[in-house]
Formats: structure tokens, sequence, C-alpha cells
């Protein structure tokens, strides 16, 4: 298993939730100060370089117009980071590719990164949240066709070396295409996409990408790991498909004692807890299926959004979107969940969330990365084939 | 009634056919056509009433192709041919207005008359603002009370309403935003292409709309060569719902003298 220290790059200074209707989206953004904000880019990038320095891999992402995540150009950070660090695997997971105008520009971008690091990135692929349809202009309808047609433009600039070529999509349309540089991995980046449905997960085990999902907890993550592997096998891609291909991403928080663990699991939770967004935002139409909304008028409710209104440690641990408490008992959260979904040989780590200070931060960081990280690494290798 | 029909071997379009005489085609708004008798039995005294559901408005099959009003609008030309429909009067509101105005600027020749309820389409007010509210900002109870005038008693109540009516619903916001996301409710090139049109225009709107200015109907009607302007007075956007007889009246008077 690979672990991979993960931060939002919140902007936590804000006002009584109360006082504002969303936090994302709507906000303005007098309420950010960039000084402040820069100082909190320092330690955000401290905090991969130090997490590098204890073994662990180095994952970022981007959203937009909130202060829920300050990043919204993470082939920028990314670009940064690969000069910064010197070992680590860099993950952007991901580029929001069904709100992109130019999958060309990604790829170059992603290129640019992986000739920058000198191999070390890999590349993931979103659809893009739902809030970010309005700030990204982006039609809610047919996102899927529109992400998927850009992996494919993506994956042709990364890989024919011919000179120029011409594509003419449903969505996208380029007359040359011949980007330079091309990647330093050959033939490719590794690739990864996220999906929390089992819909999205068995098109990405069909493709033989690697799926990510988020806080998805015991049985939803199952749910979307099988689904993975039946379109894994479906697709023909063979019988045994290694833990390597499946990454999960969950809050992570590790101490020596319970109390301290239980202090900084406490203050990750903000990550669940203050993504105040409404209804209308949260769902724009097109963006799930029709029955989903009338099911939601009906009391259906998103588990995460259902846990959030009245979190809990020990519920989130129960759940298993978070693993907090003492190295021994972090271990043995993460191998119930491992043993329970067929097993993942990646693990994204959201370590670091709202009000988690340095020092905690980067306390968590190392007895995660000292304690835990060596022993998941030994029982659980990427090559376990997954399932039961 | 309610009929189906393949149009142009490439959508399933159902649509409402009810009444004899002159072809009357009228293309609804953000709402799915509800055949009310106090709006339909008034057109059908004039004529033949021919009212589709626009794709994506019901269960069926959206083609992969169809994004636009200007998509619907050959659809509807195409399924007027298949009718066998050369010359018919062209009603429509809000986002029926719009395709509406794309078929006038397409076949100017075959309409003997066109009418226009809070129609949305063309692009007339600064850069600056949207021309219409981004209905994507609404809450679903902000949204109906968008669609009804001030003080309307309307409201979306989800335990009123049955799952299919919900569907309804979620799907009509769908379709809206799959015609009309970007640029919002309006195709740049529209208000340019209406010079042609060349039979009796008339437009109107509720007096207490929220949606539809004022000065956008005044706006929109100069685009074209003859329009005249009305407004119902009292009542909000949805027209259909809140003023189904005066809609009618207006609608066959204006068809009657053309």
């Amino acid at each position: 298993m690979r672990a991979w220290h993960f931060s939002e790059n919140a902007y936590p200074y804000l006002p009584d939730a109360s006082d504002y209707e969303s936090i994302r989206i709507t906000l303005p953004n007098r309420l950010y100060d960039p000084v402040k904000g820069a100082a909190l880019f320092d330690r955000f990038l401290d905090e991969w370089l130090l997490a590098e320095d204890e073994g662990l891999e180095i994952m970022l992402n981007e959203h937009h117009q909130t202060a829920t995540c300050t990043d919204p150009a993470a082939p920028m950070v990314l670009s940064a980071l690969a000069r910064l660090s010197t070992r680590a695997r860099l993950l952007i997971l991901g580029n929001p590719v069904a709100n992109r105008r130019s999958p060309v520009r990604v790829a170059e971008e992603m290129a640019m990164a992986d000739i920058l690091s000198k191999g070390r990135v890999d590349v993931g692929f979103v659809r893009g949240v739902p809030y970010e349809v309005l700030p990204a202009n982006s039609n809610p309808l047919r996102m899927n066709e529109r992400m998927w047609e850009a992996v494919d433009l993506i994956t042709r600039a990364w890989t024919e070396h011919d000179g120029p070529f011409s594509f003419e999509g449903r969505f996208f349309h380029h007359r040359n295409v011949n980007i330079w540089p091309r990647p330093w991995q050959q033939p490719m980046p590794p690739i990864w996409v996220s999906s929390t449905s089992t819909g999205g997960a068995r098109q990405i085990g069909a493709k033989g990408h690697k799926l990510a999902t988020f806080l998805t907890g015991f049985d939803g993550t199952r749910k979307v790991y099988d689904a993975y592997r039946d379109g894994w096998r479906k697709a023909g891609l063979g019988d045994d498909i290694p833990t390597e291909r499946l990454a999960y991403a969950g809050l992570v928080y590790t101490a020596d004692n319970e109390e301290d663990a239980r202090r900084g699991a406490e203050k990750l939770l903000w990550y669940v807890t203050a993504n105040k967004v409404p209804r209308h935002l949260a769902s724009p139409p097109g963006y799930v299926p029709t029955i989903a909304n009338v099911q939601m008028m009906r009391g259906a409710e998103h588990p995460l959004s259902a846990f959030a209104q009245s979190p809990s440690v020990d519920m989130a641990i129960e759940k298993g979107i978070l693993f907090a408490g003492t190295p021994d008992q972090v271990h043995a959260q993460i191998s119930r969940l491992y043993n329970h979904v067929g097993g993942f040989g990646e693990l994204l780590i959201m370590g670091q969330a709202g009000f988690l200070e340095h020092d905690e931060t980067a306390d968590g960081i190392r007895w995660f990365a000292r304690e835990v990280y060596p022993r998941l690494r030994e029982e659980f290798p990427g090559t376990t084939v997954s399932g039961f | 009634m309610i009929k189906r029909k393949l149009v142009s071997a490439s959508a399933e379009l159902e649509f409402h056919d009810s009444g004899q005489g002159e072809a009357i085609l009228f293309l609804h708004g953000f709402r799915k056509f509800n055949a009310d008798p106090a709006f339909v039995d008034k057109v059908n005294a004039f004529g033949r009433l021919i009212a589709p559901v626009h794709p994506g408005f019901n269960e069926a099959q959206v083609p992969p192709w169809l994004d636009s009003a200007d998509d619907a609008a050959h659809l509807y030309l195409g399924l007027l041919d298949e009718l066998g429909i050369d010359r018919f009067h062209l009603a429509g509101a809000a986002l029926g207005g719009w395709i509406a105005a794309e078929m006038a600027s397409m076949a100017p020749e075959r309409l003997k008359s066109l009418t226009l309820f809070a129609p949305v389409g063309v692009k007339l007010g600064t850069r600056d603002a949207l021309d219409i509210p981004d209905l994507y900002k609404f809450s679903n109870e902000e949204l109906i009370r968008a669609y009804h005038a001030p003080g309307s008693d309307a409201a979306f109540d989800p335990d009123q309403m049955s799952d299919h009516e919900l569907a309804d619903f979620f799907r009509s916001r769908e379709a809206v935003a799959l015609y009309a996301w970007e640029p919002w409710m309006h195709n740049p090139k529209l208000r340019h292409r209406l010079k042609r049109v060349a039979c009796p225009a008339l437009l109107a709107r509720g007096e207490k709309d929220q949606l539809v200015a004022e000065w956008y109907l005044r706006d929109y009607a100069a685009l074209f060569p003859s329009a005249n302007v009305s407004q119902i007075p009292g009542a909000g956007h949805d027209l259909l719902q809140e003023a189904p007889a005066e809609v009618a009246a207006l609608l066959t008077k204006h068809c009657a003298v053309a």
C-alpha cells in the first residue's frame, strides 16, 4: 500500500456559518485576506515536503470559487511541487476535464509538470463537483460524455509522436494537436479517475484506469470497488485486478495517545462539517439522474450529508471515513476497511483541514508515517489481487 | 389527442393535436405543455392546435446531437413537413418563444403569424448583466415564485406532488439547461436574423413577469419589421398557468387578423 498526503488548502478564517448562505460559489472573496492566504500556502507546501521527507507521496487537487479549497489552479501548485520536491510521486486528482474548454491545454500542462518533475506525476481526471458548473459555466448535462471524450483526446495527445493529428469529436475540436513537450513517462503518466458511484466505477474499470473513491465508507466503497472489478473483467482486461488499481481517500489522524488523536480528528472533521451549500447549488439539474432528485425530495440523503448533520469522531470512524487514534488503532481501522472492501493499494490521506495547525498536521503525518505506514506497506502490497 | 411521431428519423416527439382548420403550432415554455381547456378550447374554436413537448421535457430519449433551440426549431419544421402542413400560425412562450423565433428566422415564408409570449432567445442588454435572471441560482421554491406574479400563492411543495410530477419538474430544469445554459437564454446570431420575418408579429408578457422585463420585450419586438407589443394585466411569467384564457384570446385574435 502506498500513502499520499493530501490537503485541500482550505481557508478557514471565516465568519460564523450562520452569517453566510454557502461556503462555496457565492461567498464574497473580500473575506479572503491575501496575506493570510499566502502564509497558508507556505505552510501547506511545507507540509507536503515534510510528508515527502517521511516517505509519503504527495496529492493535490483543485476547486473553484470556494473557501474549502483555495487552489483553483492545481497545475500551478503541481509545478511548484515538481521543483520543491525530489522523490515523491505527485498526484493531481484531479483535472476537472468536463469543465475544461481545451483538453489539449490539460495535456500540455500535465506533460510540462511531468518534465519538470522528471516523471513523477500521476494524472487524475474528475468530472467536476456539482457546485462548480456555475463558476465553470459548464452545462451539468452530458458531463460524463464530455469527460471521457476529453480523456481520450488527452491520452492521444500524450501518446502520438509523429506530428500533428486532428480531432473532431462531439464536444471538442482541434485541427492541429502536436504537444511539446511530451510527457517524461512513456507511454504516458499513470491515469487516475475518481468516482463515488457504481456506474462511474464500472466505466473506469472497463478502461483499466486507477479508481479513487472518496469518503464512501464500508458499504459504499465495497459497492464501488465491486463495480470497478466487474467493469474490468467484462472489458476483458483479465480476471485478476491488483489492489494498486484502487484508491481510498479518508481522513487520517495519528498520535501517540488517544487524547491528542481525538483532538486532531475533531479538527479534521471540519472538512465535512464546514461544507455548507444550499441544495440547489449542490444538486444542479442533470448532474445526477432525475430519479435521484425525486428521491432526495422524498428524504433520501447522501451518506456524507446525513453524517454532517450530527458529526462525531466515533461515528466517522465507525463509518470508515475517518481513521484516528494511536498507531495500533489506526492500523486496525484501516485494515478493517481494507478487508471489508476487498483491498485497496492507495491510501489518500486527508491529513489537514480547517483549523488543524501546522504542528498538529506535522505530528499527524509523522506518527502515521513512522508507526503505521511501514506495517501497511508490508502487509498489503499493491500487487495483491483485489476482491474476495 | 396526444400523439407520438418519429420526426426526421431522429427524435420521437410527443405532441398535443386537437381541432380542425388553420394550424397553430404552440411551443411551451419552461414547463411542459398542459392542455388546460381554458386555453385549448378557445384555440380550437379558431383552428387546429399542435403543441409538442420539447425533447428533454418528457421521458423520451433526447437525441445525442440535440442541445439548442435551433435544433428544436429544425425538428418542428420537420414535424410540420411530415404532418403535411405548409403554412401555419406560430406561437411560443419563454423557451418556446425562442424556438419559435428561430423557426421564424429559418422559414419566414411559411408563417401566417407569429405570437411570442414572454419570449427569451436574444441578447439585448449590456454585457455586464444577464438579460434573463439565472434560474440555476434559484432554489426550487424561488423558481416557482419567479414563474408567477408577486404575491401569488403558487409554491413548490413536494408533499403535494406525485413522484411523476416531481420527475416532470426536475426534467424541465434539466431540459432548460440543455437548451439555454450557454450563452444563457440566447443565440447571439438570432437578433440579426429576424428582419426577414414579414408576417404580423405580436409580443406579449404578463404585466408582473419577473423573468422577462418590459424593456426586453419592447427591444425584442423592435428586431422584427413589424411587431406589436401587449401586456396582460396582473399576470406573471408563466402565462399559460396564470392567464390561459387571456393568452388564447390574444393569440386567436392575432391569428384572425393576420
